[in-house]
């Protein structure tokens, strides 16, 4: 564990470590933003665009990640528009994200009985209260487990961003390799902190439904 | 421009078929042993191979494939296990398919009534007959949603081996793309064999359910 007492190594490890917290909160928080308009806009039978964002949603899922950040680190330059990799980055992994979080939303609010919009309209709601106060929270609460596990994907996800020139967490390690020839603690090392970040999740996950109190998941 | 995707059509396809290759092994070890590992830790009568197989699944599932992927063809090495980048790809994504299908074996498993284990244990079945005959039937269609949605995601992440210098799609389109400077033409190229092989998995998962019982 030698290379671990270096502080030059220790210095890298951190700024990368760093890196893929920052990159990891940037897309879930974007693409959660991103998802939650387009899945209520899905709702509308007729809505103008559907057919765009149903477009947008399938070719985002069955395109590899790795294939969309290739797009913008590869292709954007062609087009005379030259992005940092850290940003072209976060376009490509929130672009690729959105579209399963919204895929996960639209099944939460697909899951909700229609007497219930019917039912609040009814008592005077309008459609924004009726969104806020009935739909929006109980789709949250349906989907909630997949949209965590989602995340933990993102940070996963980031990784990728290690073969388009961003120096996160798996650039680091294969950096570090390269000088030490260690890889077997490095790579644990860097594992443990990917590690700390899906725990981290996984206890948001867990207070959040421990404030749902279970009772909305238990329909 | 088309003369040019012509000449790398040969390389482009047979890197295709090394993605739907390695996809069939990892698929092949990953489903029978997650499901062999579910099975195992529902027969136990100690907690012990429950704990060890939740341990191993939450590690691998929270780990990057990438990471996996470094650990053992550069980890490998330094321990004198040269596994080479198709063995090492092939047992980085078994690792994380094992602690994925166990997971969905697990879930299949759980959902079965305890009656049926019963049931059959009362009929006189031997534990073969009576996951083969009775356990084994039900679960698998319980199962399938969940087996194809991580099968896509596997297939889409293979993309990363080319990190490795596995001949894969991406790795091909890297090359071709350093060759003829045409990033556009190729990564088309390389999406639209994804989508191929990705549609009927993705159509076959979200087709309209009917409604069960």
């Amino acid at each position: 564990m030698q290379w671990l007492y270096d502080p030059a190594n220790i210095a890298l490890l951190a700024k990368a470590f760093l890196m893929t917290l920052m990159i990891s909160t940037i897309v879930i928080v974007g693409s959660n933003l991103l998802a939650l308009p387009l899945a209520i806009y899905l709702q509308k039978p007729a809505a103008p665009l559907r057919r765009i964002i149903i477009a947008y949603s399938f070719f985002a899922r069955a395109a590899p990640v790795l294939a969309i950040l290739f797009v913008l680190y590869y292709g954007l330059p062609r087009l005379g528009i030259f992005l940092e990799p850290v940003p072209s980055a976060i376009i490509g992994l929130v672009f690729a994200s959105t579209a399963y979080n919204l895929e996960f939303l639209r099944s939460g609010f697909e899951g909700i009985p229609d007497g219930q919009t019917d039912g609040a309209h009814a008592l005077g709601l309008t459609s924004w209260q009726v969104y806020r106060k009935i739909l929006i929270p109980q789709a949250y609460a349906a989907s909630g487990p997949a949209l965590f596990s989602n995340a933990i994907q993102m940070v996963k996800g980031s990784s990728l961003a290690s073969l388009v020139a961003v120096n996160e967490l798996t650039a680091a390690s294969t950096t570090l390799i390269a000088e030490t020839y260690r890889a077997i603690e490095i790579l644990t090392f860097v594992g443990a902190l990917y590690g700390l970040i899906a725990a981290v999740i996984i206890g948001l996950q867990w207070l959040y439904e421990r404030s749902l109190g279970w009772q909305h998941l238990r329909r | 421009m088309l003369e040019i995707a012509f000449a790398w059509l040969p390389q482009l396809f047979s890197a295709a078929i090394l993605t739907l290759a390695l996809a069939a092994v990892i698929f092949a070890i990953s489903g029978a042993l997650g499901l062999a590992l579910a099975l195992l830790v529902r027969s136990a009568a100690s907690p012990w191979p429950r704990r060890a197989a939740e341990g191993f699944s939450s590690i691998f599932r929270s780990l990057p494939e990438l990471v996996v992927l470094f650990f053992l063809f550069f980890g490998g090495v330094q321990i004198g296990l040269d596994l080479g980048a198709v063995g090492s790809t092939i047992v980085a994504f078994g690792l994380v398919g094992i602690a994925f299908d166990y997971q969905v074996f697990k879930g299949a498993l759980s959902a079965i009534p305890e009656g049926q284990f019963d049931g059959a244990r009362a009929l006189g079945l031997s534990r073969w007959r009576l996951f083969g005959l009775v356990i084994l039937p039900q679960m698998l269609p319980l199962a399938r949603k969940g087996w194809i949605t991580y099968a896509i995601a596997t297939i889409k992440r293979l993309s990363i081996a080319s990190a490795v210098s596995v001949s894969e799609i991406m790795y091909v389109t890297k090359q071709a793309i350093a060759a003829t400077n045409e990033p556009f033409l190729f990564l088309s190229i390389a999406i639209g064999l994804y989508i191929l092989i990705v549609t009927p998995l993705l159509a076959f998962n979200e087709r309209p359910q009917k409604a069960r019982r």
